[in-house]
C-alpha cells in the first residue's frame, strides 16, 4: 500500500516528483496573491526596528534588523503558507487523489514547505535594500560562508518544522487562531530581533529548543568582525531541529493520513 | 435612526465574524499571548539599547497600540467575498452603516488588547499611575482605537475593491502606525516631507496625548492633543463615507458593484 512515508520508490522518480512538485508549488504560490505579498510584506518589519536603532545613534546594529527581516519572512512563510499546504489539499478535495498515487505523501509535503522556506529568503534581500536605500546604512558581511551556511540550515529547519505544524494545523479546527498564537512566542524564544540573553532568565532554557535560537545566532555572528564560535556544532543543531521536526511532522502526517482513511474522511473537512 | 439600527445589525453579525475566529479561551490564551510576546520583542530591542529613555518610549509606544488596526480591513472585504455586497448597495440604507457596523466589531477587540496590555506591562515595569492617569490613558486608548477605526474604514472599502489585497492593506495600516506615529521613534525622526503625512495619520496625537499623561504633563496640554485626534479621526470618518459613497454610486452606475 501507499503508505505516506513509504520510500520504496526509485531515485530517479523521487527526483522527479521533487522537481514535479517544487514547480507546481512555485506556481500555485505566484498566482496567490496573498502569499507572494506576505512574502514581500514581512521584511518592511525591518523598516521599523532600524528606525529605532538609527535613531538610537545604534546603526552598527543594523545586522539585528536585518537578522530579524530574514526570520520574520521565513518563518511567516512556515507558519502561513507551509503550514496551510495539508489543510488548503484537504478543502480543496486534492488530498484524497494526492494519497491515492504511487507518490509518497510526505516526499510532496516536504518538497513543497521547504520551497515556500526557500523563498523567504527574499526577506533577508529585501531587508537589506531597506537598511541600504532608506536608511543609508550598509551590513557588512564579515563571515560570508558562515551566512550562506545559517541560511540554508534556517530554510530546512523552516521548511522541515512546518511539515509537523502543517500536519497539527490540519487536524485542528481552527487553523486561523492557531497560526496567530504560535508565531509570537517562538519569535521572541527564539531571539530573532534581540539576542535571548536580554530575555527574563527563567525564560531562557526553553530558547536552545526553538531553531530561530540557532539560526539567528548564526546569522548575526556572520556581521560581525570577530570569529565566529562553534560554527560546525551551531550548525548541526540547527540541522537536528530540522530533522526532529520532519520526523515528528512525518509521524503525525502518518497517523493522521490513516485515521482519516480508515474512517473514510479523507475529502471531508 | 434607521442607519443607526443597521448599523447595530452589521455589529451583530460582526460579532459572528469575531466569534468565528476567536472564543474567550483562545482570545485570552492565544491572541493576547500573540500581542504580548510581539510588544516584548521590541521592549527587548530598548534594553539592548541599554538607554532607560528609549526603553520607556518604546514600552508605552507598543503596549498602548497592541492589537490596534487588526483585522477591520479584512472585514470590509467580507460581504464582497460572501456575494452580500451588491444587496447592501442597494439596499435603501446603503452600504456604510451596515459595513462599518460589521467592521467595528474589531474596534473593541484592540480597547481590549491595547488597555490589558498596558496595564500587564505598567505591572511588570511597576510604573506608579494614579488611579486618574490610568483613567485617561484609558480614554485615550479608546479614542486612538476609534480614529485608527475611521481610517481603516476608509482603506478597508478601497481595498474591498481588489479583495486579494485585504491583508496587505491590513499590514500596511499597522505597520504604518508603528513606523510613523511615534510608536516606535519621534515623528521628528522622519524627513520634512513626510512629517505632515505622520500628523494625519491616526494614533500620532492620541500616543503624544498618552506620553503626556505618563510625564505628568498638564491637563491642557493633554486635552489639546487629544482633540488633535478627535479631529484626525473626523477627518478620516469624512473620508471614509465619502469613499464608501463613492464606490457604491460608481458601481451603480457602472454596473461594477459585484466585479472586482
Amino acid at each position: 500500500m501507499n503508505h505516506p512515508l513509504s520510500g520504496a520508490i526509485p531515485l530517479t522518480a523521487l527526483l522527479r516528483l521533487v522537481v514535479a512538485t517544487a514547480a507546481t508549488q512555485a506556481r500555485l504560490f505566484l498566482r496567490n496573491t496573498q502569499e507572494w505579498t506576505r512574502a514581500l510584506m514581512m521584511p518592511l518589519q525591518a523598516l521599523v526596528a532600524l528606525a529605532v536603532l538609527v535613531h538610537s545613534g545604534r546603526a552598527d546594529l543594523a545586522g539585528y534588523a536585518l537578522t530579524a527581516s530574514l526570520l520574520f519572512t521565513i518563518g511567516d512563510m512556515g507558519f502561513f503558507v507551509g503550514s496551510e499546504i495539508v489543510a488548503g489539499d484537504r478543502s480543496r478535495q486534492v488530498l484524497e487523489l494526492l494519497i491515492a498515487t504511487p507518490a509518497p505523501y510526505f516526499v510532496v509535503l516536504i518538497t513543497r514547505t521547504l520551497l515556500v522556506a526557500f523563498l523567504g529568503l527574499v526577506g533577508f534581500a529585501e531587508g537589506w535594500l531597506i537598511a541600504r536605500l532608506i536608511f543609508g546604512v550598509s551590513i557588512a558581511v564579515h563571515h560570508p560562508w558562515v551566512l550562506a551556511g545559517a541560511l540554508l540550515a534556517t530554510v530546512f529547519a523552516a521548511g522541515a518544522t512546518a511539515v509537523l505544524s502543517a500536519a497539527l494545523f490540519s487536524l485542528a479546527r481552527s487553523t486561523r487562531t492557531l497560526q496567530n498564537a504560535v508565531n509570537g512566542p517562538f519569535y521572541l524564544l527564539g531571539g530573532i530581533l534581540v539576542p535571548v540573553t536580554f530575555l527574563p532568565l527563567w525564560l531562557q532554557p526553553l530558547s536552545p529548543f526553538v531553531f530561530f535560537f540557532w539560526s539567528a545566532g548564526l546569522v548575526r555572528d556572520s556581521f560581525t568582525i570577530a570569529p565566529v564560535e562553534n560554527i560546525f556544532v551551531r550548525l548541526t543543531v540547527l540541522l537536528a531541529l530540522g530533522v526532529a521536526g520532519a520526523t515528528a511532522g512525518g509521524l503525525v502526517l502518518g497517523r493522521m493520513i490513516g485515521h482519516l482513511r480508515r474512517n473514510g474522511r479523507l475529502g471531508l473537512v | 435612526m434607521n442607519a443607526l439600527r443597521v448599523f447595530r445589525f452589521g455589529l451583530l453579525v460582526g460579532a459572528r465574524d469575531f466569534a468565528s475566529f476567536w472564543t474567550w479561551k483562545s482570545w485570552c490564551g492565544g491572541w493576547m499571548l500573540r500581542i504580548l510576546t510581539t510588544v516584548y520583542l521590541w521592549v527587548l530591542l530598548g534594553r539592548l539599547l541599554a538607554s532607560p529613555e528609549k526603553l520607556h518610549y518604546l514600552t508605552v509606544g507598543f503596549a498602548a497600540t497592541a492589537g490596534v488596526g487588526m483585522f477591520a480591513v479584512a472585514a470590509a472585504s467580507w460581504d464582497r467575498l460572501e456575494g452580500t455586497y451588491p444587496l447592501l448597495v442597494v439596499s435603501p440604507s446603503g452600504v456604510a452603516p451596515s459595513l462599518i457596523g460589521r467592521m467595528a466589531v474589531w474596534v473593541f477587540s484592540w480597547i481590549a488588547s491595547a488597555v490589558v496590555t498596558f496595564f500587564i506591562v505598567m505591572l511588570s515595569f511597576r510604573w506608579r499611575v494614579s488611579f486618574a492617569a490610568g483613567a485617561a490613558v484609558v480614554s485615550l486608548i479608546v479614542l486612538i482605537s476609534v480614529s485608527t477605526f475611521f481610517l481603516t474604514v476608509a482603506v478597508g472599502a478601497v481595498a474591498a475593491l481588489a479583495p486579494r489585497s485585504r491583508n496587505m492593506c491590513s499590514f500596511f495600516v499597522t505597520l504604518s502606525i508603528a513606523a510613523f506615529c511615534g510608536v516606535s521613534v519621534p515623528v521628528d525622526f522622519w524627513p520634512g516631507w513626510m512629517q505632515p503625512v505622520c500628523h494625519l495619520l491616526p494614533v500620532t496625537h492620541g500616543l503624544e496625548a498618552i506620553r503626556l499623561v505618563l510625564d505628568a504633563a498638564e491637563p491642557g496640554a493633554v486635552l489639546r492633543k487629544a482633540g488633535l485626534e478627535t479631529f484626525v479621526g473626523l477627518g478620516w470618518l469624512a473620508v471614509s463615507l465619502t469613499i464608501l459613497t463613492r464606490f457604491a454610486d460608481a458601481g451603480r452606475r457602472d454596473g461594477s458593484i459585484d466585479l472586482e
